[in-house]
């Protein structure tokens, strides 16, 4: 329903996102581009909906292209496809009571919906806050209110972009067992961008990891999380905090991407002499799933 | 030892709402105690009293640090306690430098504040960037010219620079990447071993907690839900609360 197809992403000069193509779909289970501060997540999110124009390939819903959209089909865009951005309360009129900001996306909706209080009650808030205006609530309840919001529509696919991470562990847990029971019972396809493996998990069947604007690895979220093919996605699983679990960092983790070769030889503990010459391709390493790594599937 | 941190009886009240009762709470060198709860919970406002960052709030009780109870005391006192004795590293510090000038500017101004210019300055600066793993060179940039890790990484060599013997943490790894979080944590953990420095953890993620704490403290509604050694509070919670809080926790393997 939702493509990128070969994008390559950049503000003026700067090229941000390198030729990276994806698929979500509802009924299809949820998809998560991971990656760290700076490698592009957000941008593919913001072209996939309509708020960057592509340096090179498509952003394409239904198979046409997001920028050349028609009337008839912009309207099914927005019918159908519902973002929620991580500082989402920002969004929200200030003047509005949030019942009726909800109120007021219901309305988008074909047939009977919930009712404002069902909605708040779902992603675990009073539904007596309807009365408030944004700025008398939490971050955390400005959050929810937008997912809430969102459901409103009854979107097909939900653009998530780190929808949980200014929340409580305790109010993440809430609104991640949410949008899972609305994937499992009504197919709700789920593109996700996140920093944290963690909340992937549950939530998502495929994922894309994201390094310096590369797919460094992708594939199903079991094989990927499982038995990581590429040295990042290691880290990343590693570095994920653990109940009784005490993690020793090895590396630079915050050093910048190399400009030639393969970019993540910077931090890499494999690298070796082709990794700064040759830059790696996405390629098959098992069953779907692909790595760009010249020692990919290497123990580590 | 002595503790560094003694808290006894502490209330803290926004007009006649009781918003944090605290009977008693130690923390001694080389310490991590963690303060729990979600938003709300008041485990901020503890962290502030020890700092007597508590304008408009009425506070009653003995908050001991560095051997002066802050309770009540003058800013001129509060002073000494504040980056000597006590040191904030908050969640996101490129907020709170100021962003005209260069993290070595910086350094040198809250080092002078404190009585520490020439030689000795730059001996102790050179010595805390060498613990928190920074390039002296970084000293040439603005704020804004540094990662969200590396802002962090001063803010704790500020700490260390200044020799304060206790670190208040206020969420100091929740804005950074899981890879730089846990170097972070690495950091803090080896400021304690090698150097003795006391911690006062505050998060919501009992998964961060269970890897730095030795003993732990769950906060809901500022009152003290479960408090005591981490293992024992994080492997077999006694209330309901502390329980909730570790099933929130997400795993990749479930």
């Amino acid at each position: 329903m939702l493509s990128a197809d070969r994008l390559t992403l950049g503000y003026g000069r700067h090229r941000v996102v390198h030729d990276v193509s994806l698929d979500v779909a509802p009924d299809a289970g949820g998809v998560a581009v991971i990656g760290e501060s700076g490698s592009g997540k957000t941008t593919i999110a913001r072209a996939l909906l309509g708020l960057v124009e592509p340096v090179r390939g498509r952003a394409l819903f239904e198979g046409a292209d997001i920028a050349r959209l028609d009337r008839a089909g912009r309207a099914r865009y927005r019918a159908a496809v519902q973002p929620v951005f991580q500082d989402g309360g920002e969004a929200l009129d200030p003047r509005m009571r949030v019942g009726a900001s909800i109120e007021e996306a219901l309305r988008m909706r074909r047939g009977d919906g919930p009712t404002v209080a069902e909605l708040l009650a779902g992603v675990g808030l009073d539904p007596g806050l309807a009365g408030r205006r944004p700025h008398l609530l939490s971050g955390g309840q400005r959050q929810r209110v937008v997912i809430a919001r969102a459901l409103a529509v009854d979107p097909r696919l939900l653009v998530l972009d780190e929808p949980t991470s200014a929340l409580d562990v305790t109010v993440q847990a809430r609104v991640l067992r949410l949008l899972a029971g609305l994937r499992a019972e009504r197919g709700l396809g789920l593109l996700l961008i996140t920093h944290d493996l963690a909340v992937v998990a549950g939530l998502c069947a495929t994922v894309h990891v994201l390094f310096a604007g590369r797919v460094v690895e992708s594939g199903p979220v079991a094989a990927v999380l499982g038995s990581p093919a590429h040295p990042y996605t290691r880290a990343l699983r590693e570095a994920v905090p653990r109940l009784g679990a005490v993690h020793r960092p090895a590396g630079r983790p915050d050093a910048p991407p190399a400009a030639d070769g393969c970019p993540y030889r910077s931090r890499c503990p494999l690298a070796v002499d082709r990794c700064a010459t040759e830059p790696p391709a996405l390629e098959a390493v098992d069953g779907d799933r692909r790595a760009a790594c010249h020692r990919a599937g290497e123990p580590g | 030892m002595s503790p560094l941190i003694t808290i006894e009886d502490l209330r803290v009240r926004a007009g006649d709402r009781l918003l944090v009762a605290l009977d008693a709470l130690e923390v001694g060198p080389g310490e991590c105690v963690a303060l729990v709860g979600e938003s709300g919970s008041g485990k901020t406002t503890v962290l502030n009293a020890m700092l007597g960052l508590t304008g408009g709030l009425r506070v009653s009780g003995r908050v001991v640090v560095g051997g002066v109870d802050v309770v009540g005391a003058d800013e001129r006192a509060l002073g000494r306690v504040r980056g000597s004795a006590a040191a904030l590293i908050s969640q996101s510090p490129q907020d709170s430098l100021n962003p005209t000038m260069r993290l070595g500017t910086l350094l040198r101004r809250v080092l002078a504040r404190h009585g520490v210019r020439g030689a000795e300055a730059r001996e102790r600066t050179a010595d805390a960037l060498r613990s928190v793993l920074l390039d002296p060179g970084l000293l040439r940039r603005y704020p804004h010219q540094v990662s969200g890790g590396q802002a962090q990484r001063f803010a704790i060599a500020t700490a260390v620079a200044l020799r304060a013997g206790v670190l208040l943490a206020d969420e100091p790894t929740s804005a950074l990447d899981v890879t730089v979080q846990a170097s972070v944590l690495d950091l803090l953990a080896r400021l304690r071993r090698e150097q003795g420095v006391a911690l006062v953890f505050v998060s919501h993620d009992l998964a961060v907690v269970s890897g730095i704490a030795d003993r732990v403290v769950v906060l809901r509604d500022g009152r003290v839900v479960e408090a005591g050694p981490a293992a024992g509070v994080l492997g077999a919670p006694a209330s309901a609360y502390t329980r909730e809080l570790l099933d929130a926790v997400p795993t990749i393997g479930k």
